[in-house]
């Protein structure tokens, strides 16, 4: 028997992200009801920090949605929690750096600011009554023990998914499976698998995070995104779907592709 | 020792070929750290003579024709057999991982290319590729077709797993493992450096797009023209203080270059870099004002903006 897995599409979230898109609301509305109607868990709709136009975007596809759960991604900060306050949403996914690179190069801080910048956007994100999920930001360049310090105190706090961000593409499958089995095993938390796919692994590494009991994982139709882009909807179900219950069919995901690629163009 | 074997001019045999592009091909890929280039015989007809610097493999429908060939050291060949000569290597096809226990029929061989196992991450292939390697004394040449998708991640597993020798096409034609992908993730993975840099892939893919008419995708990994292309304001602010944060590896090094692109996700550093790129003094200028007019004109237009309408922009 198939083991059932979770999509949870990022089109309208990181796909964007990637340059030459610039969906409409009305464009994005299409877009998710698509995914909706063809049993997509979980819409990652957009960033509320983008401004007032993406959180109108984000509260009518909530508006319009039937089964699937919509998201936002937001920083680690409060500004951008408060922002997501306004959103109509059913799940609040808050993105940790969680690299040295990420959180010494770029934020300029340490695994100390970190953890405690985790107390306080999640304490107030509770506030606002919605399932959180945290993502773990270029995990696959992490340091599997603080990666495993963190997901423990998450659990704590009630946190029970944890996205697996290979933010730069650099993950080969064995090495995906062996971080993900530690971070099931050890910190007793679901897995969500991000992958981008500089290497051209993604659909492999998402594969593999999945054989190593990853219940969701993130997807973009066409596979767009940041640089050479996300793992790509369609090429997942197709070279995973003897061995995974997407609940999705690839012949639906072709006919979302088609309807998107005549809706959406791309500019280079 | 890893050993790649590229075959991207076994794979044009369909198309017209042209002896100086071949020959401008066949030097790119020995530079960028091809240790064997197989060729067909069409290919090798076209090329007339070979880079020194090279080891070639040549393609042949029968084992007796290597006979006409005694200028080559290595073969490949779907009809060899045990009688066929130590210097042929046969080529057979796995589709199905339960198949990986008939290996042992071929142990009286010195060599194989094996074709196929497209699927084989979906099943335990640690154990597979552990099987094929105690099972088959001699050396394997994995092939991998990348139907799934999954061409490269196998070829990486391979190695990984003590395998060594890898074949591979430039841009996965013919649905191989591609060639620029195997490198990249061989030199992040395993440090395999036998080049110092792949700057010569812009070269190499516009060769095959002339060859083939066809063009490559812009968001191919490792050589799509787009790849380093950035917008989102928190890519641009990490990347500024240091690329490593958000590139894998520096656009230089595979002949790229960075560009930041404005649009609905820029952020106000992506703003101030633009200008420094097009050399405005912007000491007078709102940057909040202009970022705000920059994402409506990206939401109007459905796409993300130019630099001659961002310079429109603040002349307006």
């Amino acid at each position: 028997m198939k083991t059932k897995k979770y999509i949870v599409d990022t089109t309208l979230r990181d796909g964007e992200q990637g340059p030459g898109f610039a969906m409409t609301k009305e464009q994005k509305v299409c877009i998710a009801n698509l995914l909706d109607e063809i049993g997509v868990y979980q819409i990652e709709a957009g960033i509320p920090a983008i401004g007032e136009y993406e959180i109108d975007t984000i509260n009518e596809i909530y508006n319009n949605k039937k089964n699937a759960k919509i998201s936002v991604w937001s920083r680690l900060n409060e500004d951008d929690i408060k922002l997501a306050s306004k959103c109509k949403i059913d799940i609040l996914h808050i993105s940790v750096p969680i690299s040295y690179p990420q959180i010494y190069s770029k934020l300029n801080k340490n695994k100390a600011w970190i953890l405690k910048e985790i107390n306080k956007c999640i304490e107030l994100a509770k506030s606002y009554n919605v399932e959180i999920t945290i993502g773990f930001e270029d995990a696959s360049r992490a340091d599997i023990t603080f990666m495993l310090t963190v997901a423990e105190k998450l659990k704590q706090m009630g946190i029970n998914r944890i996205r697996f961000a290979d933010t730069v593409g650099v993950l080969n499958p064995s090495k995906c499976s062996r971080a993900i089995e530690d971070l099931i095993k050890y910190a007793g938390v679901e897995i969500e698998m991000h992958a981008h796919n500089d290497l051209g692994m993604a659909v492999a590494n998402s594969i593999s995070a999945a054989k190593s009991d990853a219940k969701y994982i993130d997807t973009t139709i066409l596979g767009i995104g940041e640089r050479a882009g996300n793992c790509n909807f369609s090429q997942l179900i197709y070279a995973s779907d003897r061995i995974f219950d997407w609940g999705i069919s690839y012949l639906e995901c072709l006919e979302v592709e088609k309807i998107f690629s005549s809706t959406i163009k791309y500019y280079s | 020792m890893i050993k790649i074997i590229d075959r991207t001019l076994s794979c044009l045999d369909d198309y017209e070929l042209d002896n100086d592009k071949m020959i401008r091909l066949l030097d790119l890929l020995i530079e960028a750290g091809a240790d064997y280039i197989e060729l067909s015989q069409k290919a090798y007809k076209c090329l007339v003579k070979l880079n020194e610097k090279g080891k070639y493999i040549l393609r042949i429908n029968f084992p007796d024709e290597i006979n006409e060939y005694k200028e080559f050291n290595s073969f490949v060949c779907r009809r060899s057999d045990i009688d066929s000569s130590p210097a042929i290597a046969k080529e057979i096809q796995i589709n199905d991982v339960r198949e990986v226990n008939n290996i042992s029929m071929h142990s009286n061989l010195k060599k194989i290319r094996i074709n196929g196992l497209d699927d084989i991450l979906n099943y335990n292939y640690e154990a597979a590729f552990k099987q094929l390697i105690s099972k088959f004394k001699g050396k394997i040449e994995l092939c991998p077709e990348n139907k799934y998708f999954s061409a490269t991640a196998i070829s990486t597993e391979w190695i990984l797993s003590g395998g060594t020798d890898i074949v591979t096409s430039f841009y996965g034609i013919n649905g191989f493992a591609p060639f620029e992908e195997v490198m990249l993730a061989l030199r992040i993975i395993k440090r395999y450096k036998p080049s110092l840099s792949f700057s010569m892939f812009p070269e190499i893919k516009s060769i095959i797009e002339s060859i083939t008419l066809k063009k490559t995708e812009n968001k191919k990994a490792v050589i799509g023209k787009d790849i380093f292309a950035v917008e989102a304001g928190i890519h641009v602010n990490g990347i500024s203080k240091e690329p490593k944060i958000y590139e894998p590896f520096s656009p230089d090094l595979v002949g790229n270059k960075r560009s930041i692109v404005l649009g609905k996700h820029s952020g106000k550093k992506s703003v101030i870099l633009k200008l420094i790129e097009l050399n405005i003094d912007y000491s007078n200028i709102n940057i909040c004002d202009l970022l705000l007019k920059i994402k409506q004109m990206s939401i109007e237009k459905n796409r993300s903006i130019f630099d001659d309408e961002f310079k429109m922009l603040l002349s307006s």
